[in-house]
């Protein structure tokens, strides 16, 4: 027999480990590779993204590839604690450290190498399936033809292929250094008994707490800073909340005797606190799976469904068509009369008016207010703006007053503004005070700033200013403009920039709705990918601890246990291992929709159940099967 | 009178591949209330299928094994399961003891399934363990303690509930001659003073003197039967001498099978 054909038999025989194994490491190539082909899909490619969105694009492969690594660390690492004692026997049997290096080895690259093929495979399947589904289900259209780029491939076949090799490397080195004799006792030593430290436990949940705090009273102006801390806390306290708090619970259960000696209560809880410290950090990262699935699903769902009132929060008028400084009233106005019978053309109700205003400067001796431009609107023409749209109307100024307006967002970031300020018309200047409030017009090419006066003032502005200075302002009411947000596009497109700024609530949606969709199915796409990995996770973690579960429960059979306790005793186990962390990451997002909530003026606790909703029914469906497969096995013991 | 009657107990083990195995031929045995009943044979002979047959753990391909004038065999197995909790002690050559739970809590495991009262239990595990010289090892963890002591750990449970029998397989396998005595010992003043029905499976001669009776089985049937008269040395001696007319390897290798 050659040493190849030795190696070959070895994995033909201990078909369980191997499978088991060979399943987690091709399962971490599908996931990787199937984020690959998206990436590298040509109109992902040529689709100009903002640049953060860029670089969060490949943050999530980079993650993808960490994550894939560490699992796939860990899955070796399970593999060979398993088959210690083989090798122990190996080497009592006179096998030379060489030959064992170079088994492992071998044994390992065609693991990965089957892997790897494998994965690919499966992930261009699900790639497929995946976007059939997300085009069906949210009729999007076909955002994505099925197209697997060959960068895809290359790129997954050497990541994996040198992550494999390094990783077989790190086993064999961590064999050196153990002695024989440590091989040979294999995985028996593990169960000590769980501790804990009271001051982890207490500043884990300090951290966490302290995390959801800084998100549930973050804001536009904070979220951007916040963001790192709240991970930072987040992250660290989520893996000792699991290590160190889990375990601190279960002992003051145990504490309680007349409790713990209830029925199944001592076996269920003692197997309970081994089950939870053994599977702390398995636990850790299926929460910062599913909370990063939870947390990107429903925020970019709820962005994606809060379009329309972001559209009415940035641009607050359909549509508005500003003269431009050297256009005269006639051009401007054959202009407008065009833009109209267009608009009737395509049979688009609207409602319009034409207001004037006034180009002018502020200055004060506030430098963030300094040489501000303003556009000055008469208190009358205010009004009628507001009519169209059917909003309330702010009182009227005074002859001394103005009222500024500034939109919401913009005034949470800049600075307060004097009580008093000088108005800079033409070459005359004068002092208004100065009341502050939420603009609801659309900001301009030339300002966000808008001033309302009252008539008279507004009269004796006009006096004072270059008579050409003055300009028009043609505004529009479309109700239901959204409906007709394409058709709109298309009118303001063509009109000359010479004459007149168009600036329309169509324009705003229909770049928000394409950033978003592209947005929405990546975090759709990410979600689903992480989801699937920490359902998968704890299923390999069940399988790979399906025969110490057998053993242990046979015993318990052979001192009478019947089976109906048993699979009491397994379900309810079963289920805290897998609800555990789902609820845990459902309270992470939790925080993290209300952070959202805050930013958004649309609601998203709908939008956010739903998310809760869909992925509950998969995790519960993903539990059912794997407790029924675990039921099935535990009945063979009896 | 017969506590336990077993009459033609088959056992054919069958395997995926059609290849059937039988390791008992309609095998019949009666046992004395009171009775300490010890069974030897070759290895691989069928002593521990005839055991877990005995004990309710596995059911025979055919025949029936009567406990108490309650037909075993007939039962369902969740009615078997609950059977054996209140009935039956256990004691394995492996110790059968849970990894999970300290010394104590692996004793009183039996009670908690049964129901009993906090009270009623930590009373009944003070008694138990000092009958057996165990008391200051409850709160310790199974990979804290010797062997022996784990074997009378086993022990204390397999009697805590006050079983009808008790079944042990191999208890002394995986011990020294030292503490081998003290558990062999430990049942025998569980069988005279408690008058507690006792089976034992064994390979050790040593050990199988204790017995007031020995059968001895080969290729799953029955062999010889041998009674304890007053003298132990003389009982001893019988042993070993119907142990050599049996040949075949004596040293078991007890493991665990899955059907
Ligand atoms: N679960 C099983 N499946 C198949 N064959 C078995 C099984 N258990 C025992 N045997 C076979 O039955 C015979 C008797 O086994 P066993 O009762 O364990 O013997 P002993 O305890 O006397 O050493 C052996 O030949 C053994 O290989
Ligand atoms: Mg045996």
């Amino acid at each position: 027999m050659t040493f190849i054909q030795f190696a070959l038999n070895n994995v033909k025989r201990n078909t369980r480990a191997y499978v088991s194994y060979f399943l987690s490491c091709m399962f971490a190539v599908t996931v990787f590779f199937m984020y690959a082909v998206v990436i590298f899909h040509p109109s992902i490619r040529e689709y100009e993204f903002h640049n953060v969105v860029q670089s969060g694009i490949i943050a999530s492969q980079v993650m993808i590839y960490g994550f894939s690594f560490i699992f796939v660390l860990y899955s070796t690492g399970t593999f060979v604690k398993s088959r210690k004692k083989e090798y122990g026997l190996l080497t009592t049997l006179g096998i030379k450290k060489s030959q064992l290096n170079r088994l492992l080895i071998l044994e390992n690259t065609m693991i990965g190498l089957a892997a790897i093929l494998a994965g690919i495979a499966v992930g261009a399947l699900l790639t497929k399936l995946f976007l059939m589904v997300f085009s069906a289900i949210l009729g999007i259209g076909d955002i994505l033809p099925f197209h697997l780029s060959l960068r895809a491939i290359g790129l997954t076949i050497i990541l994996f292929f040198v992550m494999f090799e390094l990783n077989t490397l790190a086993v064999v080195w961590t064999l050196r250094t153990n002695s024989i004799m440590e091989v040979f006792r294999g995985s028996t030593k593990s169960n000590r008994k769980p501790t804990f430290s009271w001051f982890i436990s207490v500043f884990a949940l300090a951290a966490v707490l302290y995390a959801y705090y800084l998100a549930y009273t973050a804001d536009i102006t904070t979220i951007g800073a916040r963001m790192f801390p709240i991970l930072a806390f987040i992250i660290p306290g989520t893996y000792f909340l699991f290590t160190q708090l889990s375990i601190a619970t279960t002992s003051i259960f145990k504490k309680n005797k007349f409790f713990l000696y209830r029925n199944l209560n001592l076996l269920t809880i003692s197997d309970l606190a081994f089950k939870l410290k053994e599977n702390a950090r398995i636990l850790f990262i299926v929460t910062i799976l599913s909370a990063v699935a939870f947390t990107s699903s429903g925020v970019l769902f709820n962005l994606f469904r809060s379009v329309e009132a972001e559209t009415v929060r940035f641009v607050p008028q359909a549509v508005s068509l500003i003269s431009n400084e050297n256009a005269n009233l006639e051009d401007f106005k054959k202009t407008i009369e065009n833009v109209e019978a267009q608009f009737q053309d395509k049979f688009i109700p609207y409602e319009s008016m034409l207001a004037s205003t006034i180009p002018a400067e502020m200055e004060s001796n506030s430098p963030n207010w300094d040489t501000t431009p303003i556009m000055i609107y008469s208190y009358s023409d205010y009004q009628k703006m507001m009519d169209l749209k059917d909003e309330e109307k702010l009182r009227h100024p005074k002859f001394s007053e103005a009222i500024l307006l500034s939109q919401d967002l913009v005034n949470r970031f800049t600075a307060k503004v004097p009580d008093s300020l000088t108005i800079k018309v033409g070459q005359t200047n004068t002092d208004l005070a100065i009341h502050r409030e939420a603009s609801p017009l659309s900001s301009s090419i030339s300002t966000n700033v808008q001033l309302i006066v009252s008539d008279k003032r507004y009269e004796q502005f006009i006096q004072a200013a270059d008579a050409s200075s003055v300009r028009y302002n043609y505004v529009m009411h479309i109700p239901n403009a959204f409906d007709y947000a394409t058709e709109t596009e298309d009118v303001l497109n063509r009109v000359n920039t010479e004459i007149a700024y168009a600036d329309s609530q169509a324009d705003f949606y229909l770049m928000m709705r394409q950033t978003m969709s592209y947005l929405f199915f990546f975090g759709i796409f990410i979600s689903v990918l992480f989801f699937l990995a920490a359902g998968s996770i704890l299923y390999f973690r069940m399988y790979q601890d399906i025969d110490k579960d057998l053993k242990h429960y046979y015993s318990l059979y052979r001192i009478g246990l019947t089976s109906k306790e048993m699979k009491k005793i397994a379900g309810k186990q079963l289920a805290l291992l897998f609800f555990l962390p789902f609820s845990v990451a459902a309270i992470h997002a939790g925080f993290a929709f209300k952070a959202l909530q805050n930013i958004l003026v649309s609601n998203v606790l709908l939008p956010s159940i739903f998310v809760y909703l869909l992925y509950f029914a998969v995790h519960f469906i993903n539990f059912i099967i794997i407790r029924n497969i675990y039921t099935t096995k535990l009945n063979k013991v009896m | 009178m017969p506590i336990l009657t077993a009459a033609n107990l088959t056992k054919i083990y069958g395997s995926k591949r059609g290849i059937h195995h039988e390791a008992l031929h309609q095998f019949h045995l009666s046992v004395d209330k009171g009775e300490f009943l010890g069974i030897m044979g070759p290895s691989g002979s069928g002593k521990t299928t005839l055991l877990n047959l005995l004990s309710t753990i596995d059911t025979p391909t055919s025949g029936a094994v009567t406990i108490n004038q309650t037909t075993v065999t007939n039962l369902t197995k969740n009615k078997l399961a609950t059977f054996r909790r209140k009935e039956t002690g256990f004691i394995f050559q492996d110790y059968n003891l849970l990894e999970t739970l300290t010394v104590g809590e692996n004793i009183m495991l039996p009670l908690t399934l049964n129901k009993w009262k906090v009270k009623e239990m930590t009373k009944r595990l003070k008694l138990v363990t000092e009958q057996l010289g165990i008391e200051d090892i409850t709160e310790k963890r199974i990979f804290e303690v010797s062997g022996g002591q784990l074997q009378r750990a086993a022990i204390a449970r397999a009697i805590i509930h006050d079983p009808t029998i008790i079944y042990a397989d191999e208890p002394t396998g995986n011990l020294d001659s030292k503490a081998s005595r003290q558990v062999m010992e430990s049942l025998q003043f569980l069988n005279q003073e408690k008058k507690t029905t006792t089976i034992m499976v064994t390979h050790d001669p040593f050990a199988a003197s204790f017995c007031g009776r020995v059968i001895f089985i080969k290729d799953g049937r029955m062999f010889n039967e041998i009674h304890k008269g007053d003298n132990r040395q003389r009982f001893f001696q019988d042993i070993l001498n119907v142990q050599s007319l049996l040949g075949g390897n004596m040293d078991d290798f007890h493991s665990i099978r899955f059907k």
